[in-house]
């Protein structure tokens, strides 16, 4: 019994010394963190043969003292910040999990649509210009000005570039993807690095 | 002191060094290999890339890997009840993840097939050059 209760002692000093470790990172990364490395340990013991102070002794030499363990945590993190793919469904999917966890991540979200929209919109004009130049371009119907194809009842809208669009949109277009996937990037590289939340 | 630190040769890697660095390199790779086929929970990749390549892997270096996996978007992670007092949390590839991991099976192939061709020459029966006579 006594043993039982050193081994759980030895746990609990493992995990706060880990904790402290850790330094300046969310509560919500540490706990994960934290949950993993406990559930380590408790895997370790329900299918250990021997004893139990020696099975905690042996799993908690084989993760590393808890301030080695969590500087490979923080070298992780920071490569993380490195490898943030430049995949369209990558960053959506990243942004995505990052919207379901507060304004922030929501907001880049936002970016990201409405910039991987514009590009698109302008290349998709640039092409389709040629074959419904009547109907393609940018339009401004006071106040508001439209980008993209409009039916042949409305009359009301002035198209602005007229020709111009191909030659804008097959330059201005890819700026837009560029530029959204180098700015989400870095966006989500500053996250990583500073662990802001948790995806 | 400059000088004097110029001087000195660098510490050449060891062979074990050398091995270490090559599997570290590698592990990422291993890793989402591991759960190409299901989802699996940690203590059971460390033991899958032990029985399936030999692969043995320090335990505190596979949580912090899956953890960068987690924030990259290569995995996600979901807690379960095993029916074993506690939960495991397994973790399964994403569609980023399964693309990233046939990017890196297909690098992994292309370097190792022109290791390959390289070190074939130490294999070949002859002469060494400095044993001419």
């Amino acid at each position: 019994m006594a043993t039982q209760t050193d081994s759980r002692s030895q746990i609990e000093r493992y995990l706060l010394r880990l904790r402290t470790a850790l330094g300046p990172m969310p509560d919500a990364e540490k706990s994960e963190i934290l949950s993993d490395i406990r559930n380590h340990i408790e895997e370790r013991l329900s299918d250990a043969s021997s004893g139990q102070a020696e099975i905690v002794a042996e799993t908690i030499a084989a993760l590393g003292t808890p301030e080695k363990l969590a500087e490979s945590f923080q070298r992780e993190r920071l490569m993380a910040r490195a490898s943030v793919s430049a995949a369209p469904s990558a960053l959506l999917h990243a942004t995505f999990q990052w919207a379901l966890t507060g304004l922030r991540g929501f907001l880049v979200f936002l970016v990201l649509l409405f910039g991987y929209s514009f590009g698109l919109a302008f290349l998709a004009c640039a092409l389709l210009k040629p074959f419904f130049w009547n109907h393609v371009g940018l339009w401004l119907d006071p106040p508001a000005f439209s980008l993209g194809y409009i039916s042949p009842d409305w009359h009301g809208a002035r198209e602005l570039l007229g020709w111009w669009i191909i030659p804008i949109g097959y330059s201005v277009g890819p700026l837009f993807l560029i530029g959204t996937t180098r700015l989400v990037q870095w966006l989500l590289g500053r996250r990583s690095a500073r662990g802001r939340s948790l995806a | 002191m400059y000088m004097a630190n110029k001087s000195q040769a660098p510490n050449p890697p060891t062979p074990d060094n050398w091995d270490a660095q090559l599997r570290k390199g590698c592990l990422e790779l291993a890793i989402l290999a591991s759960l190409w086929a299901q989802p699996l929970y940690g203590l059971a990749i460390l033991r899958a890339l032990l029985s399936r390549g030999g692969m043995e892997v320090a335990e505190g270096t596979l949580y912090p890997i899956l953890n960068r996996l987690r924030i990259d978007g290569l995995v996600t992670s979901e807690w379960q009840d095993a029916g074993t007092g506690h939960p495991r949390k397994y973790y399964t590839l994403t569609a980023p993840g399964r693309a990233k991991a046939k990017e890196m099976a297909a690098a992994w192939t292309d370097f190792s097939a022109q290791m390959d061709e390289i070190v074939s020459a130490l294999r070949t029966k002859g002469k060494h050059h400095g044993d001419a006579n």
